[in-house]
């Protein structure tokens, strides 16, 4: 164990060390940095530039409507400009247009927009109108104040989630987007590192000094240390932000999925660490074992397939997750130790796992781990000293046997 | 004392040793000699345990196996971390050896000045040249002052000087008692250390023993004769002798029980003037190019 201990410290000191290393952090922090000093001051400065042209005899009320659409910018035109404003919005100078005419004495809205409707814009001006052909109406039939008073009526509406929510979306695409990369960076980066020593031969002298199955660890765990101080940065250049002030923490988001940071407890982040660290370790020795078995760093590309298509399945799963978390797929996946770690610990943020299915969960993945490493450690073993032969996919069972 | 004993690789239908038996003892050099693709790494790697052979034994000091043995291994291909210190990459060398961090220390600064490449003790070894590289892997191979040295091709990459460097240390290890082993074609430094070499060819042992009864038995003695290189190379070509020629002089192989006299005799009937002769032993080139050429 001593030796895998120096040996750990050897590869997490040169990992550390790297230029490569140093840059990733660096730009992991301005990244993230520049990503909430954009949100934080370009929000303020957010306009919602509407043009409106009303020919019919119903008015209205800017100021209500600046109250129902946050930066609301609007302008008033003729009739006369209502070309030159569609163009407006086809070259983006303006994001809105709404031509209000009358057709026996109904109103009747055209509303023009770019690409995407603004249901807020379009509900605004609708209620608006809706209330005074309302008004209008009632004065004309002569109802009673009583009746109209009814009929303005708006209905309460009391909104109650029934799943159980540990967080927030924006968490699941915190924690698929890091496992996605860690794996890709990481992992790929272990299976480089195996097949670099092979390449250099320092393997020869190494294997006279130290087990083969300590190194295998020492690389993966090394280079889960190195992943884990990346993400580290990663939170602690949010936390950074969040000191400054650019995190709003009321209206947090993640590219649009809400990060809700009061939700935060000690079972999302154990979860955190456990999937993070169960999910880096299924890869990592798939790529080690794979690493181990060419001699040339460029043969990397024709070993790696079948691992890179259960990374990429594992990102779309993740996907499927956060908008059914309850399907078919997602719960086969649920046990499935290449894409249970996204998938579990997805379920798990939005409540849609249940106590038993999610240490189910846990229990087949750690059992997994225990399997593959023990394929890995002996394709490892006997793959560290084949040199020059072309790899073929036979030789995988050939090793796995005694 | 390391013994090595009916050992066979087989790598499907090629057998890349075979029945290979020697041993050393404390303080000799062994040469394992043969051209490339003879199974002298093969052998050595049968030895470190780095392939699995498929028949025979290697013992240390009467134990099966190396596991016992301190091992200083110096591998045909150097392997060294490129983006790794000098001086970084060796104290984890050390460390893995067992040594504590001033023997590290000492034993680092000792070897690096006595391989004079203290210098580059910071440099990445990646950046160092090839000859450089190959002081720090020896370095690497003595710097836990290993019972058995196992020294694959030393002199590779080597020029004249480093060369000769080598050669003191490689005597000042076999002086300290050490076990060396050393696969090398270059055979005028393997006759400077090794008393008992084995020559391979094809995996097989073409001859194996003492160097010297090596040579003894091996029967054919040669005549350099100085004088006008035209007139002996006509000699030769009329008395039908092998010979070979270079700028002042002529060599001619004696066949077996053959007297140099009566060479000497045919010179002196001719009226060829010699301005020197030297009766000489076959060298362990001549005898490898001979057995293993071609």
């Amino acid at each position: 164990m001593n030796a895998l201990w120096t040996a750990y410290l050897f590869h997490i000191r040169e990992q550390i060390r790297t230029k490569g290393f140093r840059i990733t952090s660096i730009v992991i922090s301005l990244l993230i940095l520049g990503y909430f000093a954009y949100n934080h001051f370009s929000s303020n400065e957010e306009k919602v530039l509407v043009s409106v042209i009303n020919t019919s005899s119903y008015s209205i009320d800017e100021k209500v409507l600046k109250e129902n659409i946050d930066g609301l910018n609007l302008t008033i035109k003729e009739l006369k400009d209502e070309e030159e404003e569609q163009e407006k919005i086809k070259d983006q100078d303006l994001d809105h247009l709404v031509v209000i005419e009358e057709k026996d004495s109904i109103p009747v809205l055209n509303y023009y927009y770019h690409r995407s409707p603004d249901p807020t814009v379009l509900f605004s001006f609708t209620t608006q109108l809706q209330q005074q052909y309302l008004a209008k109406v009632s004065t004309e039939q002569a109802l009673s104040q009583e009746v109209v008073s009814q009929l303005f009526q708006s209905i309460p509406v009391e909104e109650t989630m029934l799943a159980e929510n540990n967080g927030s979306l924006g968490i699941v695409y915190v924690f698929i987007f890091l496992m996605y990369t860690f794996i890709l960076m990481f992992g790929q980066g272990v299976a480089m590192s195996i097949t670099g020593e092979k390449s250099t031969r320092v393997m020869e002298v190494m294997i006279t000094k130290i087990k083969p199955i300590y190194m295998l660890f020492a690389k993966i765990l090394s280079s889960l240390t190195a992943g884990l101080i990346q993400v580290s940065v990663f939170f602690l250049s949010g936390y950074l932000a969040y000191l400054i002030g650019w995190i709003n923490t009321d209206q947090f988001n993640i590219v649009g999925f809400d990060f809700d940071l009061s939700q935060i407890n000690a079972g999302l982040i154990i979860g955190f660490v456990f999937f993070f660290a169960c999910g880096y370790l299924v890869y990592a020795l798939c790529f080690a074992a794979l690493g181990s078995l060419i001699s040339r760093t460029e043969d990397l590309g024709s070993v790696m397939g079948p691992v890179m298509v259960l990374v990429v399945g594992a990102l779309m799963v993740g996907i499927k997750t956060m908008m059914d978390p309850t399907g078919g797929l997602v719960s086969f996946s649920t046990y499935f130790p290449f894409f249970s770690p996204i998938v579990a610990y997805s379920k798990f943020v939005m409540g849609e796992i249940s106590t038993l299915e999610l240490l189910i969960s846990g229990a087949v993945l750690i059992i997994s781990i225990g399997l593959i490493a023990y394929a890995a450690s002996r394709i490892y073993v006997k793959g560290v000293m084949v040199y020059g032969e072309k790899f073929k996919w036979s030789h995988l069972s050939v090793m796995l046997k005694k | 004392m390391l013994e090595v004993m009916s050992l066979t690789k087989r790598f499907g239908d090629k057998t890349a040793v075979e029945q290979l038996s020697f041993s050393v003892s404390s303080g000799e050099v062994f040469g394992l000699l043969g051209r490339n693709g003879a199974g002298k790494t093969t052998t050595i790697k049968m030895m470190l345990g780095l392939v699995i052979q498929d028949e025979g034994s290697v013992m240390w000091k009467n134990q099966n196996g190396l596991k016992g043995a301190s091992i200083g291994y110096l591998p045909e291909e150097r392997g060294l971390y490129p983006k790794a210190k000098v001086v970084d990459q060796l104290s984890y060398f050390g460390r893995l050896e067992g040594m504590d961090k001033s023997y590290i220390n000492r034993s680092v600064d000792y070897w690096l000045d006595r391989f004079e490449i203290a210098m580059y003790r910071n440099k990445m070894a990646g950046d160092l040249s090839k000859g450089n590289q190959q002081k720090v892997q020896l370095v690497a191979t003595l710097l836990h002052n290993p019972d058995l040295i196992i020294l694959d091709e030393p002199f590779s990459g080597l020029d004249p000087v480093n060369t000769n460097l080598l050669t003191e240390v490689i005597m000042e290890e076999k002086k300290k008692g050490k076990v060396i082993i050393m696969s090398s074609h270059q055979m005028e430094q393997v006759e400077k250390f090794c008393k008992e070499v084995v020559l391979m060819k094809d995996g097989q042992a073409l001859l194996a023993g003492d160097l010297e009864a090596i040579k003894n038995s091996y029967g054919l003695m040669y005549l350099s004769l100085y004088g006008d290189v035209e007139k002996l190379k006509t000699f030769c070509q009329n008395h039908h002798y092998a010979y070979e020629k270079d700028e002042k002089r002529i060599i001619i192989p004696l066949k077996k029980k053959q007297e140099p006299h009566t060479v000497l005799t045919q010179l002196k009937n001719e009226d060829i003037a010699i301005s020197e002769i030297t009766y000489l032993q076959p060298t362990l080139h001549q005898i490898f190019v001979e057995k293993v050429g071609s």
